[in-house]
């Protein structure tokens, strides 16, 4: 189990998470709800930088209370915009986390065809530079995947796909997204319900349309 | 045709411009004041045929070469350092002002006491080269995307990766066009420092001797020299940058 205990946490003139309580089992699918403004940013960006002995300086910091249970934990991430490097190839952002890998296998994977391998992004559909960086995430040997909105911009078909692709290549994934649909789509089984000014709430995830 | 037009558009414009030279040359009616372009021509053939004539351009060459190197090496080190230690930018940042506010010829003049002749070109040079790099790779390095460097950071790369993958390529833009603006600086600031400080063999003086005697369209000719020679130095540099680009725009 990852706990988070009453923890404020966020930046020097902000503290979007106040007293915040939350559990995150350490397998399986675990979403995260909640409107625009609720801390689910900070909240992500807390677990991804956990931990790290020299976080980036405008990392989230931890003021007040304990995060359980995610020492030594490697994390990889989508994050909400693709952040591929403008420079290098689709298969060569991919490799970039781990030489060696088979970045072209997990394109293919992903439904990006061998032709645009050796493309740049900016030669790329938003889709599929969305890919790419799914591609790079799945690349990253890690305990915990972080997804941020990670379906978006593409089509119904293709989500399916990347679903089915993500769905158990991390023994944990926390997905942030406000689609339940999505949730249902990557077989969560926990939910973080956040709330604009209350108490989060956790629990398992049951889909309802 | 239309490739025929675009080749000789180049062209007629230079000859337009020669012919413009040509027409103030009549005007003013003095070859000592300004002399015509086939004046000048002449002068160069006749300096082209003369040994100490490319000893000379040759000698300036390296000095204009060798300060470029050293000042974009020296002054990508300082923009670096400065970009990442607070303090080295807070105690170093106001030298790079002084240096950059100071009057070329007080330089000159102060180096001339210090150095062999034939050196003080090339310190000048340098002195014009190390701000101009210092704070363009100072500014650029401030300017890479932090979102770029978390997901650097996120995904463990090594220091050496970041500076490969991200630090590089983000500011190798600014640096080509920062590279072309410090290698015209240098040209100029040496040529300068040469006409003061007369170094056995160089363009200045070259250009010094033919004021004390007056043969304008031999100063003229000098100056074509240094114009084609650095044409020629800043294509050969852009070349060579595409050369290393890796097939990117």
């Amino acid at each position: 189990m990852i706990r988070l205990e009453n923890v404020t946490a966020g930046y020097a003139k902000k503290r979007p998470l106040v007293n915040f309580n939350a559990r995150l089992p350490d397998t399986g699918v675990a979403v995260l709800f909640g409107p625009s403004g609720c801390g689910k940013t900070t909240l992500l960006r807390l677990l991804l930088h956990f931990g790290d002995t020299k976080p980036p300086a405008d990392a989230p910091r931890l003021y007040e209370g304990r995060l359980l249970g995610l020492t030594g934990k490697r994390i990889s991430c989508v994050f909400q915009e693709d952040r591929l490097l403008p420079w290098r190839t689709a298969a060569e952002n991919v490799a970039l986390v781990r030489p060696g890998g088979d970045a072209a296998g997990l394109l293919q994977s992903l439904g990006i065809e061998a032709d645009a391998w050796a493309a740049y992004p900016d030669a790329l559909s938003g889709g599929m530079r969305q890919r790419a960086a799914i591609a790079r995430a799945l690349n990253f040997p890690g305990d915990i995947l972080l997804l941020d909105e990670p379906f978006k911009g593409l089509d119904e078909a293709t989500r399916s796909l990347v679903a089915a692709r993500l769905r158990g290549a991390f023994p944990l994934t926390v997905l942030v997204t406000h689609d339940p649909g999505e949730a249902a789509l990557m077989g969560a089984s926990w939910e973080i319900r956040m709330v604009l000014g209350e108490a989060p709430v956790c629990g398992p995830f049951v889909f309802s349309k | 045709m239309k490739a025929l037009t675009r080749a000789l558009r180049p062209l007629l414009i230079a000859c337009a411009w020669l012919l413009i030279w040509q027409l103030a040359a009549l005007g003013v009616g003095k070859e000592v004041k300004l002399p015509p372009p086939q004046r000048v021509w002449q002068a160069l053939l006749s300096l082209a045929g003369q040994g100490a004539f490319w000893l000379s351009l040759g000698a300036t060459l390296g000095r204009v070469l060798a300060a470029f190197l050293l000042g974009m090496l020296l002054g990508g080190l300082l923009g670096a350092l400065c970009a990442f230690v607070p303090f080295a930018d807070a105690f170093l940042s106001p030298l790079r002002a002084v240096v950059k506010a100071t009057p070329i010829s007080s330089f000159i003049v102060l180096v001339l006491l210090w150095l062999s002749n034939s050196m003080v070109p090339l310190f000048i040079a340098l002195l014009m080269v190390v701000p101009v790099a210092w704070a363009n790779v100072q500014q650029a390095l401030g300017a890479v995307s932090p979102r770029l460097l978390e997901m650097a950071y996120v995904f463990r790369l090594s220091r050496r990766d970041k500076i490969r993958h991200i630090y590089l390529p983000s500011i190798r833009p600014q640096c080509v066009a920062a590279g072309t603006t410090a290698l015209g600086f240098a040209w100029k600031s040496a040529a300068a420092a040469e006409v003061l400080a007369r170094p056995e063999f160089s363009i200045g003086r070259g250009i010094m001797e033919s004021k004390i005697y007056l043969e304008t369209p031999e100063l003229f000719a000098w100056t074509v020299a240094i114009i084609l020679l650095s044409m020629a130095i800043e294509r050969l540099m852009l070349r060579l940058l595409r050369f290393g680009e890796v097939a990117h725009p």
